[in-house]
């Protein structure tokens, strides 16, 4: 099982990225089922191979047979294979949410081909960010981000109008971030002569500390940083979550930035960790998630629209996973992938929700809101845990990651950690204030505005004629499903240190002792 | 202290956490409803009489361990003080729960789903509270509380109440972001401890490094205490239903703060550090400090609810105050005021509730004639008022007596002072309740008693009072709890063993 299921992880999305759009054409009928088969193939697989890295140690796997440094290697550790089934699950109740299809405002149409190719793009997606999250060779790695852009442009560009203004702008950012990265490889192949990361990690040590080094050094970081929505170039996410069609939306919130944010700490935090540069990098990203985490969190208070505010919730969020790469003990990592597991789940839980909401014609602003626990429990109570995650409230997941980082800070101590405790416990509490405002409306508001006018009398009888549900049955799963994994994410964390944190640090180590 | 291995604790915990979904669900059918939450109560009071010959005993019932952080698992062990609030929120409940019935039918309220619901979530979270074995059980079981305690405040829903309800996550919210950053700091001084009596911070870290961290537990478990300054959430809240208010005050939310500063001063510092420290005078003079204010404040208010949460400000003060001093018998003494203060503040409440829902009265001005039309509710007032004061053979005059001795034994002269003045204010603004109602006039309508339901419960506190005051070591042992948590710490603080207690 080992031989063959790292190279199927990465192979099965992308040969599934053509397939469905051509069994589209060809039958001219919904492709939900197989589309929603191969995702949980692909999720199949991911847990295979986090089991197996668990019990029989990290999988090294050389594509097409060519071994390192000249050929391939795809790299299955905790870490790794951690991210790959969050990416992979992410991407099923992405899946099943997508049937319910386009907005209804009637921006789109839906046809089979339309559905066919959008899942498409959404299997080449899953298949860019696990290539991402598997790849052991810094071009190959370039390779997969243009890939996993280029498919997440078109989900974000298939909700028309403003979605597409959205799109063109991720797509700057997007390429300008993409050329930064392939230019600091560049510059590293230039200086080391090898694209493998071990390679590298083992050659650098040897170089004279140079210009040329430093500008590699910074133009990866910086290029990766955009694409992770680091604090202050997370100009392209706001208005990229807001307008992207739901079922998407939920997916590129819950997991894209933090696969780039992965990548960065696999590159930074391992392999150029050893260099001069590297080391004033991982401060400077300290830092500015400390100020992303702040701005993030006053922004998001400042919005009315609920899907605004999560995506600036997310810049928050985002910084908190960075602080956790920039502080770099074992304790911070495991605090920022726990952050990255627990925000996945969370947003994506939110965004199908909130764009669920808005999409079905109970608006978008928090006032609209008002009244909606009592239409729909369920969903509510769902999108209740979540948001409860996001504020940190235990036993939720958003609370154990948050205690992880803290507990890092003040380990780390110095006017980094404090600075970092300070800000963290400020982003929980400025969650605090735009979630409860939220809560608030949504449990003991009524519709129109105005709080219970009638607390004595009658419920309004306009209540009743209201629909039941407020959101479409594909997206309302999802979100319940996900915030019964927030919860048991929270409770039962604890083989996830056991397994995560180990072999972070014996890959570091690993990396340590082979320099000379 | 020998322990056992049993998931009583667990039950205990649970059994009203596991009532929430029944009763969410049996929404349409009230009885049921309520049926779901006397069950729970029983239960959950059940587990709590089973885990009591154990302690009786000088054993402890201890769940298994849960890991949820490294080397910090969700553990539950039901100590004598544990024990001592859990057996006290138990009893509580179920005289809280058979008033909200009578209560909330009577005024026809809204929401009785959502309100029963809550309180079994609120109840289930002061039992975690009350049995939580380490401090990050304590911390998750306390936002917990924090959380399900709000659907009960804003109960009215107006816009008003939605305001109170915001000041109210305010200073618990933020009092809670600071004591999740204190536990964090704690748990990496001292990796995995549990609540030791006498406390494991000792020799961790430097001086200064513990006196900041004792500031930031202080005001995380303080501010749900009410502890001057923090105290500005507790008036406010009074907008809840009066069954809530009794709750909150008798055993939930401000209780649950006043057992915090409990542990945090006698099982996480311990009195041998705080000492050490300087800590233990600032923080009787704080206690000190709220407990005239909350007097004065409460000689200047006309309304009868807000009147009676001054002085839960000014009583629960007396439990901080205990735990500052820190000798045995001043522990003993503010543990049993745990007990004493509950029985006696949730008659107060029960009252004002039954005047409310009798004849929707709010201010103590317009009692005037009810004294004679309801003879049981004001005959259980009086009972609960002179309790307050501390007079003799009612429970508040065990537990003032023993802080007043525990004092001296630290030659604390002043507090004995203090416990005089402050008895002496509690009659000046509980006796004109009374006077009011017994010998001013009415306005001559006809009020009669609510029903049985509503007259019933605060006649079962008065009585359990008066009990307790009398014997306060029959029945659950109260006094022997409080007693044996107090000794429990003690026995690490060598150099304040003075004697045994009475």
């Amino acid at each position: 099982m080992r031989d063959v299921l790292p190279g199927l992880l990465i192979a099965v999305p992308l040969l599934g990225a053509a397939l469905v759009p051509l069994l589209a054409t060809l039958s001219r009928r919904t492709t939900r089922v197989p589309a929603l088969a191969l995702h949980a193939a692909i999720f199949a697989a991911a847990l295979g191979l986090f089991g197996s890295a668990a019990t029989a140690g990290p999988i090294r796997y050389a594509v097409g047979g060519w071994p390192g440094p000249w050929g391939i290697e795809l790299w299955f550790d905790g870490l790794s294979t951690l991210v790959a089934v969050l990416v992979a699950g992410m991407a099923c109740f992405a899946s099943f949410a997508q049937t319910f299809g386009p907005e209804r405002d009637g921006t789109a149409t839906a046809s089979p081909l339309r559905e066919g190719l959008l899942r498409g793009a959404l299997l080449l997606l899953v298949g860019g960010l696990l290539g991402i999250v598997a790849t052991r060779d810094v071009f190959n790695l370039f390779v997969f981000l243009e890939i996993s852009s280029l498919a997440a442009y078109t989900l974000v560009a298939s909700g028309g109008g403003r979605a597409t203004v959205a799109a063109f702008r991720y797509l700057l950012a997007g390429t300008a971030a993409g050329s930064l990265y392939l230019f600091g490889v560049g510059f590293l192949y230039a200086l080391t002569g090898t694209l493998n990361m071990d390679d590298l990690a083992a050659r650098l040590p040897t170089i004279e500390a140079d210009a040329a080094l430093t500008v590699a050094v910074v133009l990866i970081a910086v290029g990766l940083s955009i694409k992770a929505a680091l604090f202050p170039l997370h100009g392209w996410l706001p208005d990229t979550y807001v307008y992207t069609p739901t079922p998407a939306a939920g997916f590129i919130a819950a997991v894209m930035a933090k696969v780039s944010a992965y990548a960065l700490l696999r590159l930074l935090g391992e392999v150029l960790a050893g260099t001069a540069a590297g080391a004033v990098v991982l401060d400077v990203t300290l830092w500015l998630g400390v100020a992303g985490v702040v701005v993030g969190g006053v922004l998001a208070v400042a919005q009315r629209a609920v899907t605004r505010m999560l995506a600036w919730s997310s810049i928050s969020a985002m910084g908190m996973i960075l602080i956790g790469v920039g502080m770099g003990s074992a304790l911070a990592i495991t605090g920022a992938l726990f952050h990255m597991a627990a925000h996945a789940l969370a947003k994506g839980c939110l965004f199908f929700g909130a764009g669920g909401i808005r999409a079905s014609g109970d608006g978008d602003e928090v006032e609209r809101w008002a009244g909606l626990g009592a239409r729909a429990p369920w969903t509510l109570a769902a999108l209740t845990v979540a948001a409860l995650s996001m504020i940190g409230i235990p036993p939720t997941a958003g609370f154990f990651s948050k205690y992880y980082l803290l507990s890092a800070s003040i380990t780390a101590g110095g006017p980094a950690g404090i600075a970092a405790f300070a800000a963290i416990l400020l982003s929980s509490l400025l969650a605090t204030v735009y979630f409860l405002r939220v809560l608030e409306a949504v449990w003991f508001r009524t519709p129109g505005g105005a709080p219970d006018a009638a607390a004595s009398g009658e419920p309004p009888a306009a209540r009743d004629r209201q629909p039941r549900s407020v959101l479409p049955r594909p997206l309302a799963a999802p979100v319940v499903g996900l915030a019964v994994l927030i919860l048991l994410t929270g409770i039962f964390a604890a083989p996830f240190e056991r397994h995560v944190l180990p072999d972070w640090e014996s890959g570091t180590a690993r990396i340590a002792a082979a320099a000379p | 202290m020998t322990e056992i291995v049993s998931l009583r604790p667990l039950l205990a915990v649970g059994a009203g956490l596991a009532a929430v979904l029944p009763i969410l669900l049996s929404g349409r059918r009230p009885a049921l409803r309520e049926g779901w939450t006397f069950a729970a109560g029983a239960v959950q009071l059940g587990a709590a009489i089973s885990m009591l010959p154990a302690a009786f005993a000088g054993a402890a019932h201890l769940s298994p361990a849960l890991p949820l952080l490294p080397g910090m698992p969700l553990q539950f062990r039901a100590d004598p003080l544990g024990l001592l609030f859990l057996t006290l929120s138990s009893i509580l409940w179920l005289a809280t729960s058979s008033y909200s019935v009578g209560y909330l039918r009577s005024l026809g309220l809204k929401h009785q789903t959502g309100y029963f619901a809550a309180f079994a979530a609120a109840v289930a979270a002061a039992a975690g509270v009350a049995l939580a074995a380490n401090l990050v059980t304590f911390l998750i079981c306390y936002e917990v509380l924090t959380l399900a305690t709000w659907p009960l405040v804003v109960h009215k829903r107006t816009s008003g109440v939605l305001g109170s309800g915001r000041a109210y996550l305010a200073y618990t919210l933020i009092a809670g972001q600071l004591l999740l950053g204190a536990v964090v700091w704690a748990g990496t001084l001292a990796p995995g401890a549990p609540f030791t009596p006498g406390g494991f911070l000792a020799g961790t870290a430097s001086d200064g490094v513990l006196r900041v961290l004792f500031v930031l537990l202080l005001v995380g478990v303080g501010s749900k205490a009410a502890v001057f300054p923090l105290h500005g959430w507790l008036p406010a809240a009074m907008v809840a239903p009066t069954p809530v208010s009794a709750l909150l005050h008798a055993v939930a939310v401000v209780k649950a703060g006043a057992f915090g500063v409990l542990r945090l001063t006698g099982w996480v510092f311990g009195p041998d550090l705080m000492h050490d420290l300087g800590l233990g005078l600032p923080l009787a003079l704080l206690a000190a400090g709220t407990v005239l204010m909350a007097s004065l404040r409460a000689l200047g208010e006309d309304h009868f609810k807000r009147r009676l949460a001054y002085s839960t400000i000014g009583q629960l003060s007396y439990i901080v105050l205990g735990g500052a001093i820190g000798t045995p018998l001043a522990l003993a003494g503010a543990a049993f005021h745990i007990v004493a203060h509950g029985f006696l503040k949730i008659t107060l409440f029960f009252c004002a509730g039954s005047v409310y829902a009798a004849t929707g009265r709010e201010h103590i001005s317009q009692l005037g004639g009810l004294g004679r039309a309801m003879p049981f509710t004001f005959a259980a007032f009086a009972v609960g008022a002179v309790g307050m004061a501390g007079v003799p053979l009612l429970p508040g005059f065990i537990s003032k007596w023993n802080l007043a001795l525990g004092a001296l034994d630290d030659h604390q002269v002043w507090v004995v002072a203090l416990l005089v003045v402050s008895g002496l204010l509690n009659l000046a603004y509980y006796l004109p309740i009374l006077r009011i109602a017994v010998f001013e006039p009415g306005d001559g309508r006809r009020v009669r008693e609510p029903s049985a339901w509503l007259v019933a419960p605060p006649v079962f506190a008065a009585l359990a009072a008066i009990m307790l005051g009398v014997a306060p070591d029959a029945g659950a042992r109260f006094w022997f709890l409080a007693e044996s948590a107090a000794v429990s710490v003690a026995a690490h603080a060598p150099q304040f063993l003075t004697g045994g207690p009475p």
